[in-house]
C-alpha cells in the first residue's frame, strides 16, 4: 500500500484497520499524522452532527400512534348486539378440532355466525383500512358497503374479518396473512366458500347456504380481492 | 380454538382476549422500537431535511409506517436499519420534491441553534459546511460518523455499489478538511 492509497482508504473509511494499512502507517509518518488529523476531523464532525432531541420526543410520537390507530369509540347498540350476538354463539358452540385453513376458518366462523345477520352499521373506510393494516393489507379501491370489521385470530394468525353487502347478497371476507398454492372451495351445512390466493397472503369468500342462489364465488373473489392490496412500505 | 369473552377495547373493532394479548405484544415491541431508536431517527432526520418541524414530521411518519408494518419485521437486530431506510424512503416522498436546499437556511439561524448544538465556533463553522454539503455526500457520511454504519451497510441501504459509497465517503471528507483549513488560513490572517 502507498500513501495515496492509505490516504484514500482513510478519508473513506477512517476505522477500517488493514494489515496492509497498518504496515504502511507503522513505516511512515506523514501519514500516520494524516490518520490522526482525519480521526480528529471525526470527531469534530461527531459534534457538530449531534442535534438535542426534543424533550419527551419518544412520548410524542406514542402518542401519535396511539391516536391514529384508534379510532373513534363504537355506538352503544353496536356494542350491545356483540355482547347478546356472543352469548347466544357461545349457547351454539361446539368445540372440535380445526385443521385445514378452511375448517379453522369454520369453526370461526361459527363462533361469529350473529355478524352475518348482524346489524346493518356501515363501517368507515378508515376503519375498513385500520383492520387492513394489521394484517399487513390496505385498500386500492372501496370494498362498497361493508357492515362489519374485525380484527381475529385463526389459528394463532391475525385475520381481517368483514361482512360486506352487494346488493340482496352478503358475503364474509376473510383476509388471511398465510399464501396458499391453489383454490380452496369448501362447503359446510351453514357456509359455503372459497379460499383463493391473494397479495397479502389468501383470502376467503363465504356465503351462507340459506342463500337463495349459489353465487359464483371466483368472480366475487376477484372482485373483492382487487379492492384489498398488499401494503407497502 | 377457544371462545373467550370479549372485550371492549379502545377502539372501534370487536377483538377477543386473545387477539389483546397479540396486539399487546405488538404494543410493547413498538413501543421498545420508539424510545430506542426514536433519538438516532430524529438526528438522522434533521440533517435530511435541515428543518427541525420537518424531522419532527419525518419521525413520526416513520414510526407511523413502521407500527404498520411491524409484523414484517422479523429480527429485532436488524431495526435500527429496517427504520432508516423506512424514513429514508418517507423523506423521498415528501420532501425530495421540495427540494429543499441548505443554502436556503439562514446561516445566522444556525449560529444561533445554540440550545440544540454545541456553540464552539469551530463545531459552528463545520456545522454550516456540513450543511452545504451536497446531500450524497453528507448523507452517509451522518450515517458512518454518528451511527457507525460500515461501507456495506451504507452501500445496500443506499442500494449503491461500495465503491461508490467510499468514493463519496471519500470526497465528504475533502470538503469538510479544505473548508476547516480555509477557516483557520482565515483566523491567521485576521490576527
Amino acid at each position: 500500500m502507498n500513501c495515496l492509497e492509505f490516504r484514500q482508504l482513510k478519508l473513506s473509511d477512517p476505522d477500517c484497520i488493514s494489515e496492509e494499512a497498518s504496515l504502511h502507517q507503522s513505516g511512515c509518518p506523514e501519514c500516520a499524522r494524516f490518520e490522526r488529523e482525519i480521526h480528529e476531523l471525526d470527531a469534530s464532525v461527531h459534534m457538530a452532527l449531534t442535534v438535542a432531541v426534543p424533550e419527551g420526543f419518544a412520548a410524542k410520537v406514542l402518542l401519535n400512534q396511539s391516536l391514529q390507530a384508534h379510532p373513534r369509540r363504537p355506538k352503544r347498540w353496536y356494542w350491545m348486539s356483540m355482547a347478546a350476538s356472543f352469548f347466544f354463539a357461545v349457547v351454539l358452540f361446539q368445540w372440535s378440532p380445526a385443521e385445514t385453513l378452511d375448517e379453522e376458518i369454520i369453526t370461526h366462523l361459527d363462533h361469529e355466525a350473529h355478524q352475518v345477520h348482524g346489524n346493518s352499521g356501515d363501517i368507515s373506510e378508515d376503519e375498513v383500512r385500520n383492520v387492513l393494516f394489521a394484517v399487513g393489507g390496505d385498500i386500492d379501491h372501496s370494498l362498497g358497503s361493508v357492515t362489519y370489521a374485525s380484527i381475529c385470530l385463526i389459528d394463532d394468525m391475525l385475520v381481517a374479518h368483514f361482512v360486506v353487502k352487494d346488493g340482496k347478497e352478503t358475503y364474509t371476507l376473510i383476509v388471511i396473512p398465510q399464501e396458499i398454492d391453489e383454490n380452496m372451495p369448501f362447503q359446510t351445512r351453514h357456509w359455503r366458500g372459497l379460499i383463493v390466493p391473494h397479495p397479502t397472503g389468501s383470502l376467503a369468500v363465504i356465503a351462507s347456504t340459506q342463500t337463495e342462489s349459489i353465487p359464483d364465488f371466483l368472480q366475487v373473489a376477484k372482485r373483492y380481492g382487487a379492492s384489498i392490496k398488499r401494503a407497502t412500505i | 380454538m377457544v371462545v373467550r369473552p370479549l372485550k371492549e377495547p379502545s377502539w372501534n373493532i370487536l377483538v377477543s382476549d386473545k387477539v389483546l394479548d397479540v396486539m399487546a405484544n405488538k404494543q410493547a415491541r413498538y413501543e421498545n422500537l420508539v424510545n430506542a431508536y426514536s433519538p438516532w431517527l430524529y438526528r438522522y432526520a434533521y440533517w435530511l431535511s435541515g428543518e427541525k418541524s420537518a424531522a419532527e414530521d419525518l419521525v413520526q411518519e416513520t414510526f407511523l409506517r413502521a407500527w404498520r408494518f411491524l409484523d414484517s419485521l422479523k429480527d429485532e437486530a436488524s431495526a435500527k436499519s429496517w427504520l432508516t431506510t423506512i424514513l429514508r424512503r418517507e423523506n423521498a416522498r415528501k420532501y425530495e420534491r421540495k427540494q429543499f436546499q441548505y443554502s436556503d437556511v439562514d446561516m445566522d439561524s444556525i449560529s444561533s441553534e445554540t440550545k440544540e448544538f454545541d456553540a464552539r465556533p469551530e463545531v459552528s463553522a463545520l456545522r454550516i459546511a456540513l450543511k452545504n454539503l451536497p446531500g450524497k455526500y453528507r448523507e452517509p457520511l451522518v450515517l458512518q460518523v454518528l451511527e457507525g454504519y460500515s461501507l456495506k451497510e451504507i452501500a445496500d441501504m443506499f442500494d449503491l455499489p461500495r465503491n461508490t459509497v467510499a468514493t463519496r465517503l471519500h470526497r465528504a471528507r475533502q470538503k469538510l478538511r479544505s473548508v476547516l483549513q480555509d477557516d483557520t488560513a482565515e483566523n491567521r490572517q485576521r490576527r
